[in-house]
């Protein structure tokens, strides 16, 4: 028996406005396309696949675009690969440590009043500003959700997947995944560490002889739960 | 709930919000997403419309949640 009782969800909006965050806060998902394809030009720009066949229809409706357009039109491999790119985008963007964040304040004031041990955070972004505050608190992340009994570590749900979940080694599905839109695998799951997560998940992507993918779910019309 | 829009697109997530049987559920963010809402959790009551303006609403609703 568990006594957290009390469900705080956050969702882009979170991110977009707590303030003090580097370089700048992240952008929602209207603005999400034209981002990515500024930071990462080769896979996301007008000249790529992607941006050639689906820029303007990513722009109206970034999720709709990936699942009815995109995702029955690729081989995944293609598609991991631009989920890559996301990973690394959203992993670039940081609390200022100030701790005035409102990701902080909130949990400075839920620790404050006692209420900290009392509550599982969900939440649906890909960045990972929220452990960032807890990790500037103090506070450890429990991703696993098997501790919600522990007082030592803070329940974080991250529905729609993380910029710093890492799929295991899924170089012996290469083919599988080369060949076929819309692979499912079933695979361990870890978390990379926030510390340097930027260089961790380009040392990772950059493995040849093993295959890394983030695990986000920018195209599924049911998110994994 | 602090600043996340209802999509009918995640069913996973706003099926169970519709049927929550929370005591209290409190939504910061936008009029416009909390009528939204308000379709699928009658219960749910708005705070503020941003995250910076909701924080002390949300600390203060708990703690009166604790107390009581």
């Amino acid at each position: 028996m568990n006594n957290r009782d009390i469900v705080i969800l956050f969702g882009a909006g979170a991110s977009y406005g707590p303030g003090h965050v580097l370089p700048q806060a992240p952008p929602l998902g209207v603005n999400l396309y034209d981002a990515l394809a500024a930071q990462y030009p080769k896979d996301w720009g007008s000249e790529s696949h992607l941006g050639k066949m689906w820029a303007s229809q990513l722009r109206d409706d970034f999720e709709r675009t990936m699942y009815e357009e995109v995702l029955p039109k690729v081989s995944s491999l293609p598609l991991l690969e631009w989920h890559r790119r996301v990973a690394e985008f959203f992993a670039t963007y940081r609390v200022d440590g100030s701790g005035q964040d409102m990701y902080s304040l909130l949990l400075s004031g839920l620790r404050t009043t006692g209420l900290v041990g009392q509550v599982t955070f969900g939440s649906l972004n890909y960045d990972c500003l929220l452990e960032q505050a807890m990790l500037g608190l103090q506070l450890t992340t429990d991703y696993t959700l098997k501790a919600l009994a522990s007082q030592g570590s803070v329940p974080v749900a991250k529905i729609h997947g993380s910029c710093n979940f890492i799929a295991g080694d899924l170089s012996w599905k290469r083919a599988f995944i080369i060949t076929n839109p819309n692979a499912a695998i079933e695979c361990p799951l870890n978390a990379l560490s926030l510390q340097n997560l930027e260089g961790l998940l380009r040392q990772k992507f950059a493995a040849y002889e093993q295959a890394f993918f983030p695990v986000l779910s920018i195209t599924l019309q049911t998110s994994p739960q | 709930m602090i600043a996340l829009r209802p999509n009918p697109r995640d069913p996973h997530l706003w099926n169970p919000v519709a049927q929550s049987q929370a005591s209290q559920i409190v939504y910061v963010g936008g009029e416009d997403d909390f009528e939204a809402l308000k379709k699928l959790q009658g219960r749910a009551i708005h705070l503020a419309a941003t995250f910076k303006t909701g924080a002390a609403p949300v600390l203060s609703t708990l703690a009166k949640l604790r107390r009581n």
